[in-house]
Order: C-alpha cells, then sequence, then structure tokens
C-alpha cells in the first residue's frame, strides 16, 4: 500500500519534472536565441504539450470515463475557429479596411493615382 | 393508491404540497424553478411586445407620429435587447425544458438544483439591471452594440451590457445542468438511442448556450471597458478594429439564434408525434440533424458583415457555409411532415401551432438561404428584408412553438384544462395576425425600405399601416391567450394524467406531477412515443 | 431525503454518480472558461498580424525573466495541488492542507511578481487604452499591446483570485475533516480550476513575454 502510493506521487513529479524542463526551454528559445517566424509555432507547440500533460495527469483524464475528455478539445476547436477564420478575414481585406492601412489608403501620396478626390 | 393506467392523479403535487412563499423563493424543485422562468420570460415578451407596438406605431405615418426620433432609436434597441435576451433566450429552454427534461429522463431532479435556483436569480439581478439601463435613458445603438458607436454613444448602454453579461452566466449554468443531467441522471434501461429528442434538442441546444455565451460576455464587456476606462481594442485612433468587435459578436449571436430554433423543433417533433399518434420518422436523423445545426450554426457568422468592410473572401466563404444549415432544417421537415403522413391527425391546437411552424419556417428558412447568398444580401442588408427573413423565424417559428409547448404542455404544468374552442381563436388569430404583420415587410424591404429608420417615403406608407394593423392583430391574439389560460387555472376543468394520450415519457408522471414527479420508479418498457400498443402509458 | 449533514445527494442514485456528475459538471465549467478567454487571444492574433514589430519591441519592454519564474510557480503549484487530491484519496488529511497551502503560497508568489510589473509598468506609462504613454512605441499597435496584456494578465490574475479562494476554502475543509478518502468530491473539482488558471498562463506566458 506504501508502495503504490509512493509511486504514484513519483509519477506526478516525474510529469512535473517534465513541465519544468519544457519551460526553461521555452524560456531559452525565446530569450537566448532568434527563432524568427519559427518562434511562435515552437513555443505554443511546447505550450501544448505542457497543457496535455497537466490536463492527463495533473486533471486525472487518464483515469477512464470518457465525457470528460471531450470537453477541452471542443472547447479548443471553438476558439480556433473563432481565431482562425477572423483572422483571415483580417489577412484578406482590402488595403482601405484595414486598421493599419488607412493612413496609406488616405496619405499623402496622391501622385498618380486614378483615385478621385 | 393504485394506480391503474390513465386514471390516478397524485393527490399531493409539486404544487400544493408546501406553499409558503419561501418554499418557491428557496425551492430546488426544477418544476417551480421551470414555472418561475415561464413567468419572467412572458413578463419579457410583454416588455418587448410593448417596445414593438410603440415602433409599429409611429410608422403609421411617413414622418413623426407619436416619438422623437432619439426615442425611436431607443425603442428597436430595447425591443431587440429584450426580446433576445430576456425571452428568446431562455424561453423553451429555461422554463420548459427546465420543467420537462427530467421528468423525460426518468429523474427526480436536475443534476445541480441548487444551481439551477441559482440560475433564476441571476435571470432575475440581469434583467434588473438592463431594466435599470433602460429607464436611465435606454440604449440607442442597436441591440447588436456595434462599436465605434456603442462606444462613444451618450446613452445608457453600460447598464444594459452588465445586465446582459449576467443573464448570460444564467444561460451557461442552465447548458451546464442539461448536459450534467442527461450524462448522469437518465432511469436505469433509458439508453442513448431512447432519449426523448426534445432532450436532444435540448443537449444540442445546451452545447451552444456553453460554447457560446462566454464569447458574448467577454464581448460585451470590451464594449463596457472601453466607455468607462477608455480601455478597449476596438478604438480606431489606437490601430484598434471596430469590424473584429462585429466578429466576436456574431460569433456568438449566429449559434445564439440556434439556441432558440433548436429547442422549438424539439416541441414541434414531440406534437407531432402526439398528436399524429405515431412515432417520428427517422429518429437518428432528427437526432443528427440537431447537432448538424449546432455545428454548422458556428461556422457562419460572417454573413452578418457582408457589407462591413469584411474581405470579399471571407464573405464568400460564410455565405457558403451560411447555407449548409439548410440541410439540416430540411431533413427536420421533411421527417416531420413524413410522421404526419399516415397518421391518425388529432388536429388540437398544439398541432395546429405546429403547422403554423412548419409553414412559416420554410419561408423563414428559404429566404435566409437567399439572403446567405452574398451578392444579393449586399441590395438585402440593413432593410426589412432582413427583419422580415429574422422575424419569420424567431416569431413565425419559435413563438409559435413556445405557444405550442404552452398548450401542450399546460395540462402537465397545472393540471387544468383550458377552453378548446378559445384556443382555437387564439391561434388563428396569431397566425394570421402574424402573415399580416410581416408578409408586407418583405415586400418593405425589396422597397428598399431601410431597417432602423424613423422616417421613409410615402409610398411605402400603405405597407406600414398593414404591418401594424397585422401588430395589433397579434397583439390581441396574445392578450386572448392570457386571458383564457389564466381563466383556466381558476375556473378550468381539472385535467385528466395524460389528456392528450401522448405516449411522451413525460406523461408517465401526475398533470401535475408529484413533488419529485414520480411516486415509485418509472419503467420505460417501451421506445418514447410507441403508439403500436393499444395501452396508456401507466402514471406512476 | 438528504439529511443537512451528509454531502451526499439522493437523487444521483449512488455515490459514484454524483461524483461523475461534479466533475463532469466542472469540466463543462472550465470549457466555458477557455470560450471566455478566446476573445482575447483572438484580439492578440489580430493586432498581432497587423502591428507585427511594434509587438515584437513592446514585448522587449517586459520582464521575460521573471515570468519565466512566474510559469515555473505555478507548475509546481500544479503539482502540490495534485500531490492534495491523491493525498485526500488516501484520506490524509492532514497532508491534503499542507500541499495546498504550498500552492496557495505560490500563487500568492506569482502574485506578487504580478503586482510588482503592473507597478513597473505604471511607471514607465506603459499602460492600456487611454492611459498609455510609452514615448518609444506607436501609439497604433502599442497602446493595443498593453491594453491586451493588462487585459490578458488582468483577467488571468482575478482568476487566480478566485482559486486561491477556492483552495482556502479547501484547505479549511480539509483541517475541519469534511473530507475523506470517501468523500473528497470538493477537493478533486476545486484542484480541477487551479489546474486551468495555470494551463491559461503557459500560454499567455510566450505570447506576451517572448514576441519575436
Amino acid at each position: 500500500m506504501a508502495e503504490e502510493k509512493k509511486k504514484s506521487t513519483w509519477g506526478y513529479v516525474v510529469v512535473w519534472v517534465v513541465l519544468v524542463v519544457l519551460t526553461v526551454v521555452t524560456w531559452i528559445l525565446g530569450t537566448k536565441m532568434k527563432l524568427g517566424p519559427y518562434s511562435l509555432p515552437t513555443s505554443l507547440g511546447i505550450a501544448m504539450v505542457k497543457t496535455v500533460l497537466v490536463a492527463m495527469f495533473f486533471m486525472h483524464l487518464v483515469e477512464p470515463r470518457g465525457a470528460r475528455r471531450a470537453v477541452l478539445p471542443v472547447s479548443v476547436l471553438f476558439l480556433s475557429l473563432l481565431l482562425g477564420v477572423s483572422l483571415l478575414e483580417a489577412m484578406t481585406r482590402i488595403r482601405m479596411a484595414r486598421p493599419d492601412g488607412i493612413q496609406e489608403e488616405l496619405g499623402p501620396k496622391r501622385a498618380g493615382r486614378a483615385v478621385g478626390h | 393508491m393504485n394506480p391503474s393506467a390513465g386514471s390516478s392523479q397524485p393527490a399531493i403535487t409539486y404544487l400544493n404540497h408546501e406553499t409558503t412563499v419561501k418554499s418557491w423563493l428557496l425551492t430546488r424543485d426544477h418544476k417551480r424553478i421551470g414555472v418561475m422562468f415561464l413567468v419572467l420570460v412572458i413578463l419579457a415578451l410583454l416588455l418587448g411586445g410593448v417596445f414593438a407596438m410603440v415602433l409599429r406605431i409611429e410608422l403609421l405615418t411617413p414622418g413623426p407620429t407619436i416619438i422623437s426620433p432619439m426615442t425611436y432609436n431607443r425603442m428597436f434597441t430595447l425591443h431587440g435587447v429584450t426580446m433576445v435576451w430576456l425571452f428568446m433566450i431562455p424561453a423553451i429552454p429555461s422554463a420548459f425544458g427546465n420543467f420537462v427534461l427530467p421528468i423525460m429522463l426518468g429523474a427526480k431532479d436536475v443534476a445541480f438544483p441548487r444551481l439551477n435556483l441559482a440560475s433564476v436569480y441571476i435571470y432575475v439581478v440581469g434583467s434588473a439591471l438592463t431594466l435599470f439601463g433602460m429607464l436611465w435613458s435606454g440604449a440607442d445603438t442597436g441591440w447588436t452594440f456595434y462599436t465605434p458607436y456603442s462606444t462613444t454613444s451618450p446613452t445608457a448602454v453600460t447598464p444594459i451590457l452588465l445586465g446582459v453579461f449576467v443573464i448570460g452566466f444564467s444561460t451557461i449554468i442552465t447548458g451546464l445542468n442539461f448536459i450534467t443531467t442527461v450524462h448522469t441522471l437518465r432511469a436505469p434501461g433509458m439508453h442513448w438511442s431512447r432519449i426523448p429528442l426534445f432532450v436532444w434538442a435540448l443537449y444540442g441546444t445546451s452545447v451552444i448556450q456553453v460554447v457560446a455565451t462566454p464569447v458574448l460576455g467577454m464581448v460585451l464587456a470590451l464594449v463596457a471597458l472601453e466607455r468607462v476606462l477608455g480601455v478597449g481594442i476596438f478604438d480606431p485612433s489606437r490601430g484598434g478594429d471596430p469590424v473584429l468587435f462585429q466578429h466576436m459578436f456574431w460569433f456568438y449571436s449566429h449559434p445564439a439564434v440556434y439556441i432558440m430554433v433548436l429547442p422549438a423543433m424539439g416541441v414541434i417533433t414531440e406534437v407531432v408525434c402526439a398528436f399524429s399518434r405515431k412515432n417520428i420518422f427517422g429518429y437518428r436523423m432528427i437526432a443528427a440533424s440537431t447537432f448538424g445545426i449546432a455545428f454548422v450554426g458556428f461556422f457562419s457568422w460572417g454573413h452578418h458583415m457582408f457589407v462591413s468592410g469584411q474581405s470579399t473572401f471571407g464573405s464568400g466563404i460564410f455565405g457558403v457555409l451560411s447555407m449548409l444549415v439548410a440541410i439540416f432544417t430540411a431533413i427536420k421537415i421533411f421527417n416531420w411532415v413524413a410522421t404526419m403522413y399516415g397518421g391518425s391527425i388529432d388536429l388540437r391546437v398544439p398541432l395546429l401551432y405546429v403547422l403554423g411552424f412548419i409553414f412559416l419556417l420554410m419561408f423563414g428558412g428559404m429566404t435566409g438561404v437567399a439572403v446567405a447568398t452574398t451578392s444579393l444580401d449586399v441590395h438585402w442588408h440593413d432593410t426589412y428584408f432582413i427583419v422580415a427573413h429574422f422575424h419569420y423565424i424567431m416569431v413565425g417559428a419559435v413563438l409559435m412553438a413556445f405557444l405550442a409547448a404552452l398548450h401542450y404542455w399546460w395540462p402537465k404544468m397545472f393540471g387544468r384544462v383550458y377552453p378548446e374552442r378559445w384556443s382555437f381563436l387564439g391561434a388563428i388569430t396569431i397566425i394570421f395576425g402574424f402573415i399580416v404583420t410581416f408578409l408586407p415587410q418583405f415586400l418593405l424591404g425589396n422597397l428598399g425600405m431601410p431597417r432602423r429608420y424613423y422616417q421613409y417615403p410615402q409610398e411605402m406608407q400603405w405597407l406600414h399601416v398593414l404591418s401594424t394593423a397585422g401588430a395589433s392583430l397579434l397583439a390581441f391574439g396574445f392578450g386572448l391567450i392570457a386571458v383564457y389560460l389564466l381563466w383556466s387555472l381558476r375556473y378550468g376543468p381539472v385535467s385528466a394524467p395524460n389528456p392528450w394520450g401522448s405516449r411522451g415519457y413525460e406523461w408517465f408522471s401526475g398533470s401535475p406531477p408529484a413533488p419529485h414527479n414520480f411516486t415509485e420508479a418509472p419503467r420505460f418498457e417501451r421506445e418514447v412515443h410507441d403508439y403500436t400498443v393499444p395501452e396508456a402509458p401507466r402514471v406512476y | 431525503m438528504s439529511t443537512e449533514t451528509s454531502p451526499w445527494e439522493e437523487h444521483f442514485g449512488s455515490r459514484e454518480n454524483q461524483s461523475r456528475a461534479a466533475q463532469l459538471g466542472m469540466w463543462i465549467f472550465l470549457g466555458s472558461e477557455v470560450l471566455l478567454f478566446t476573445n482575447l487571444f483572438v484580439g492578440y492574433a489580430v493586432y498581432r498580424y497587423y502591428y507585427p514589430e511594434v509587438f515584437a519591441k513592446a514585448s522587449k519592454h517586459l520582464a521575460a525573466d521573471w515570468a519565466t519564474v512566474q510559469t515555473l510557480l505555478l507548475v509546481t503549484s500544479s503539482l502540490f495541488v495534485a500531490l492534495a487530491v491523491h493525498y485526500i484519496r488516501h484520506g490524509r488529511q492532514f497532508l491534503t492542507a499542507l500541499v495546498l497551502l504550498v500552492a496557495m503560497g505560490m500563487g500568492v508568489g506569482f502574485l506578487g511578481i504580478k503586482g510588482w510589473e503592473y507597478w513597473k509598468h505604471w511607471t514607465e506609462g506603459a499602460l492600456p487604452g487611454e492611459f498609455y504613454r510609452l514615448e518609444d512605441l506607436p501609439v497604433q499597435g502599442g497602446s493595443l499591446f498593453f491594453t491586451l496584456y493588462f487585459l490578458l494578465t488582468g483577467l488571468h490574475a482575478i482568476h487566480m483570485l478566485v482559486a486561491l479562494g477556492l483552495l482556502g476554502w479547501l484547505v479549511f475543509g480539509a483541517v475541519a475533516g469534511k473530507y475523506t478518502a470517501e468523500y473528497h468530491i470538493p477537493v478533486e473539482v476545486g484542484g480541477l480550476y487551479w489546474h486551468l488558471v495555470d494551463v491559461f498562463w503557459l500560454f499567455i506566458y510566450p505570447l506576451l513575454y517572448l514576441v519575436e
């Protein structure tokens, strides 16, 4: 009984060690190195791995009974939907409809433009 | 007591076992909570209807009639806010869902009765805040609160935003409760494939409620923050994007209309089965199409933003995706009609409302596909065509279903029968009044009448007058219904346990039900709405 | 009828069912919390797309090293909360209370660092919305970054406070002997809430502090 208990607590500690290592890796990659366009997917990817670890082991999703497991993926799905589609729409707007584009459109660069006054 | 089929009534019901005010205010009984919600949403309907009548009377003449333009703007805003959040969203789930869902599952209550009670008080507090905002000066932004006007309007927007924010919690709690109840409190032997279709409808609704409502809460909070603290993300002078508000707002508000419609469709399924004396045609497809609607409803919000500066790429995609919902809706309509075909039709008032629902849903739904076509909506957007489209669904469909539910479950909830002839007159008045009110609005839209406008050209007056006449007829119809229903509570004949002979699971309990729904554990030996066997369901 | 003294509710039919229901209910609530933060992440995504250089520069204004410390604090506090659940499953009430207190201490430490950060921003003028006063970053985009920073970390901090309150209440219950190996539903679901607050930070940290 005592051994079983000990094994179980060590399980949590192992997960914690992995989380700490991943955090330090994120910090090093984020502050000590220049990953350029890869920095965002890398840090988010690591965050997702950490989340899965926390969810499965600290939040006990490894234990049986399935209905609870569907909740987080479903929520993340809808988060991605709103984020992805809004971003896609923002990226495909014409210059004038962009919040950073207005200055250029109505700016002093009028020479040669076919736009009416 | 020897409960023989169809003849016993529990002497002690949920209504009479405790009658103090405290026993109602602190109740954990889902039935009492359902009744309280019913009263509250009907009051909200009345308030929203008053705003509507003021609007319609003002629109009788092309120029000013009874109110100023500023007041007019407030009226349509408050009409929208009241109807959407104080009535439509909670009406069927919180009133009828709360009452009927646990009984349909053979449970004694919902999973979290105390949370359920909390949802009533949260709704009351939210409504009070909203009402306070209305009385202070009322917002003039439209119920859609578009930035940057909503962040800068001098009217009392913030209390209304906060009120709606609070009501949102009530919605989330209800959804959470229903989902958990369906997973954990089904009676022994009730497999997933035996769950009544109204419960499936509520389940789909609950998923939308839990997923979409927090997004609304946050976006309204962001507008309130920008108003009160100047801390916002929609201000163009700081590089913000007002259209981002619309993305966040409609991500909730489009699925919100499915929160309204799915429970309504669940009611229709129940009533169709009961009054065709036939089990539903295509149980699985009705259940699956419920989730189909819930799912695709989340993919189409940009169809509200075709002319907001949204990218044409986005608009095109949203337009096509918006049409998908018609597939699942059509499946349901087909299945309902197929159920009635070859059934033994008992044309009572609930079924009359169902016929109105199906007829009007077809127009509402098909005009929905029409306006989902981006190139067409560019012309129809912000005209009366849109107003007519969504009122066909919200009033023509959902409100009809609400009335169907009210009439179908009235004997179940209150143990009284209402006078049949008057109820027929009420239904015909409502259906006819609805058509006279809103059909002219399609025509007005095609003529170019913009929505939310205070003045209009002389040529459009006759259509507006017709619409107002219809609205008066609708108001009369509601008044009539209120009168005979209230009359029946005191003077109507006492109901039998199962006056409709329905084989829905909720009719296994008494009418009204015992305090814990059943006096002994029910056994659901047959499929729900199984009319192939002669004996009526036993009342437990 | 359930008595006032027993935490078991009769309408569930069995204790296991009540535990299942409580867990499912809490998970659904957690799901809704994810959707609550969603708008802020969406705002972040859209505005980072529109103002990438301003966001990168603004991110350098933040104390990334201290944020890493905060992350380590939260992750470790999660370990202790997980241990708390483990201990109460074995009926070790004292240990449960102890590890919960340690977790709370780490949460307080997290908030302390956050408070210090906020104070630093206040002195620099790196404030949200109308209060933005930073000279070396343009208002367009810079103000948005800090608005999103305060909204995200502020909402997160509010959730931390609620979670701390929850843990405190659990400590009380553990010390008072309310939770046993048989009945410890509140500890399980309270722990879930704490872990969610940790998970939110796992994303907020790289998004705000490590922008390149």
